[in-house]
């Protein structure tokens, strides 16, 4: 290759100007053996980043033992199917209800220490505008929280002045 | 959409080797590495109706792959009482990589060497950028970090990396 | 099966009503028309990935959204904001939530409450009133504070800054 283009190449990377392919094309050209003498301080810099990519990686084994986890996960998912024998057994009918109650109270619970989703329904129905007032919202939020940053930073009296705000407000 | 295991196999396995370099260059355990790619893939898996949102799912991966490895360090912090830095240094002069480097002349350990010891946002830049190709864009999605922060640590990284290249070989070593 | 989840769906749902005070809040004006209100749920967000971003500005806000769940503003013009304050405040549970900052500015007092499950902020409220306007929002998920504090360092947005604009926008 090109003396020249890679000593360009080279010094576009130093000021990190190089593209994810010129990139690419420096560590190809410093890998294929045939390096000119004036790149050889650089050379082992690439080679090394070639080597690392091309040597650490995970075995076959490690593919079989992580499928075997999911295999088992997906297994105690639901099956279709049993719930409709279900219906055909008045006391599995009652059996149901009984999971539904018992469900409905673990998942509450979950609920409430997780905070899942108080908010049911939207206002929007075009992404585009209810992304628009989200960024409005968020912006909002951002700028009076630095704002207000700002002001704790330059007010060492500022805990005198929260005083107050709870003494007027609450 | 839902996730076959042979759409898993297809798009998110292949990423393994990625996620345990990274994960190892943080840790320096091959068998910890290892662990927190399984258990990266296992969140994939149980999140695996909401994946197809995600715009790159490469780039979320290392960034789980991040956040549990560093989550790792914090408790093996807490169990050694040697510094992070002491720990880190010592496990890293010892093996450069787990892997068997047959090519890796002393030129090339000594550059591994040194890239371990730079600052932990420098040396994962330098591995996201130079050794696995990712684009800015998404070097700062997987660290959190805006676009100048990458750049400029990128940036310092490279200069380090290059003036150590010049001071090994002005030396001789 | 389906039906199934569907009740379950459901008692969860009639369960977990009521459960989250600033909901009841937001619940109380919600058909009052002379306010003005948004709701985005993560159905909504979960859409935004799909629009396409022109800006990086819009990248980052898409960035802080992707951990969001939900968000709700409520404000209005011409009303006893500060007792609305008063009332907003009252309504959030001490033991839950916690005071992340408060300011003054002219006749406004704001004041940004947190609810932490874990290490992460699970809920933001900011709450404003003025003499003759209100404004509460809250946004719920997971909250980076130090994303949603970069959204305004990047760009100054026109029209943010007062509550009164976001009011007209809709």
């Amino acid at each position: 290759m090109d003396s020249n283009r890679i000593q360009e190449l080279l010094e576009k990377y130093w000021e990190c100007e190089t593209s994810l392919e010129e990139e690419q094309e420096l560590r190809a050209y410093f890998s294929n053996g045939d390096i000119d003498e004036q790149f050889k301080d650089e050379a082992p810099l690439f080679q090394y980043y070639v080597n690392e990519k091309k040597d650490g990686g995970l075995d076959g084994l490690f593919d079989e033992q992580v499928l075997a986890e999911l295999e088992k996960s997906q297994v105690s998912r639901p099956k279709k199917g049993n719930a409709v024998q279900l219906f055909f057994n008045l006391a599995k009918v009652a059996a149901v209800g009984l999971i539904i109650v018992t469900a409905g109270y673990f998942i509450r619970e979950e609920m409430n220490k997780q905070e899942v989703q108080p908010y049911l329904t939207d206002t929007f129905e075009d992404p585009q505008k209810a992304f628009e007032e989200t960024k409005k919202a968020l912006q909002l939020i951002s700028k009076n929280f630095n704002k207000g940053r700002k002001e704790v930073k330059k007010l060492s009296a500022f805990n005198e002045a929260q005083e107050k705000i709870k003494e007027n407000n609450l | 959409m839902n996730m076959s295991l042979e759409a898993f196999k297809t798009r998110v396995l292949p990423t393994k080797d990625k996620l345990y370099r990274f994960a190892f260059k943080m840790l320096g355990d091959s068998e910890e590495a290892r662990d927190v790619v399984q258990e990266v893939f296992i969140k994939v898996w149980n999140k695996r109706d909401d994946i197809d949102k995600l715009e790159n799912m490469e780039a979320w991966c290392m960034r789980v792959t991040r956040n549990m490895s560093l989550d790792k360090l914090k408790s093996k912090k807490r169990k050694l009482t040697d510094s992070l830095d002491q720990t880190m240094e010592v496990s890293m002069g010892d093996k450069v990589t787990p892997y068997r480097s047959t090519e890796m002349n002393d030129m090339m350990q000594n550059i591994g060497r040194y890239i371990a010891s730079l600052p932990e946002k420098q040396k994962q830049i330098i591995q996201l950028r130079d050794v696995e190709g990712y684009s800015y864009k998404e070097i700062g999605d997987i660290l959190e970090i805006d676009l100048n922060q990458v750049k400029v640590n990128l940036f310092r990284a490279r200069k380090s990396v290059r003036d150590n290249l010049l001071n090994a070989n002005a030396y001789g070593l | 099966m389906k039906k199934i989840l569907t009740i379950v769906a459901l008692v969860v749902a009639v369960q977990a009503n009521g459960q989250d005070a600033i909901s009841r809040f937001f619940e109380k004006y919600n058909d009052d028309d002379s306010f003005t209100n948004v709701s985005i749920t993560s159905r909504m967000f979960s859409l935004f990935t799909d629009l396409e971003m022109e800006s990086e500005e819009d990248q980052e806000v898409l960035d802080a959204i992707s951990k969001l769940k939900g968000l709700k503003i409520l404000a209005k013009d011409g009303v006893n904001g500060k007792s609305m304050y008063k009332e907003a405040l009252g309504m959030l549970p001490k033991s839950e939530f916690e005071e992340l900052m408060s300011v003054r500015e002219e006749d406004n007092d704001m004041k940004f409450m947190i609810k932490e499950s874990g290490k992460v902020i699970s809920e933001l409220v900011m709450v404003m009133g003025g003499d003759d306007n209100f404004f509460i929002l809250t946004i719920f998920g997971e909250i980076d504070l130090k994303q949603v504090a970069k959204l305004s360092k990047a760009m100054d947005i026109d029209g943010l800054d007062n509550l009164k604009n976001l009011d007209k926008g809709n």
